[in-house]
């Protein structure tokens, strides 16, 4: 008898060695537990993933916003800094010093 | 087939009681399957589980009922490998042993009423574990499903999902690979028995 005839009648006594066993009284109720498992983390995970997204919009929305209120306080700097210089235009204070310069004694020209 | 396909539409509706049908209707064969596969009896019913939980959140992608068979076997097949790889991980040596003193145990404990028949079984079972554990997961499971469980070429491809050509030359491959530890194991023995 060749090594292949004698490795076919192996796999034949192997096969005959291992009738197909019987159940145990657990493996059902042991499957739903493992379904029911799974549906919970399922569903865990699908919280989870619903509050991140909750907190990630809540969290850009309050960037927004506080962007928006940063960019008004310097539009409202700028235009404080430029209400200031139009009450004292450049020109008014270059000639008045200029005006003192000449007469260190005279008032400054308003 | 097993089952009416009515049955397994109804599964895919998500009528428990029919999947609890197609469970009770495959549940030896697969736990058969299995148990050939990777051959720690203890474990069997949990990976036979795993593949019955697989089913149940996958049955919505089962295209037709008709191809029910070689995609549960499938199923089967993946949880095996999985098994098998972690199993792989663990330390081989101290699997090994185990699963050694595991087969003398339960010889031991079956005692008195231990027939020859009983003996025969498992020696025929852990000659033919020590020849598969000398070839890759994949060449295992291929080899188990040709040659023990005796399925055809044609469904292996449905399981397998390539062609006739590719999957002889696999199954060539794997047999010549077992072959071979075969053959080596053989004269490790006549050595033994000469010496």
């Amino acid at each position: 008898m060749s090594e292949e005839e004698r490795l076919e009648q192996l796999w034949a006594a192997y096969r005959a060695a291992w009738p197909d066993p019987e159940p145990g009284p657990g493996f059902m109720p042991g499957i739903w537990s493992r379904i029911e498992a799974r549906r919970r983390s399922a569903r865990l995970l699908r919280r989870w993933t619903g509050a991140f997204v909750a907190a990630a919009m809540a969290l850009s929305l309050f960037m927004v916003v506080h962007s928006l209120r940063q960019a008004d306080a310097t539009i409202h700097a700028l235009t404080y800094v430029d209400a200031l210089s139009a009450d004292e235009p450049f020109e008014t204070l270059v000639y008045g010093e200029l005006a003192q310069l000449d007469n260190p004694n005279a008032q400054e020209i308003r | 087939m097993q089952i009416d396909p009515e049955t397994i539409e109804r599964a895919r509706g998500g009528d428990d009681a029919a999947f609890n049908e197609i469970v009770q209707a495959y549940r030896k064969r697969i736990l058969g399957a299995i148990a050939r596969i990777i051959g720690r009896p203890e474990d069997v019913e949990d990976v036979a589980q795993e593949v019955f939980v697989r089913l149940y959140f996958s049955l919505d992608q089962l295209r037709a009922p008709q191809v029910f068979e070689p995609w549960l076997y499938r199923l089967t097949v993946n949880a095996a490998y999985d098994y098998l790889r972690k199993q792989r991980r663990r330390s081989e040596s101290r699997m090994a042993d185990l699963s050694e003193q595991q087969i003398v145990a339960a010889d031991a404990a079956a005692g008195s009423r231990a027939s020859e028949e009983a003996a025969r079984r498992a020696k025929v079972r852990e000659a033919a574990q020590a020849l598969l554990a000398q070839v890759s997961e994949e060449d295992r499971i291929l080899l188990v499903l040709k040659e023990v469980e005796g399925l055809t070429l044609k469904e292996l491809e449905k399981i397998y999902k390539v062609n006739e050509n590719a999957l002889k030359v696999r199954l060539f491959r794997a047999r010549q690979r077992v072959l071979k530890a075969y053959e080596k194991a053989q004269a490790a023995r006549s050595a033994r028995s000469a010496g």
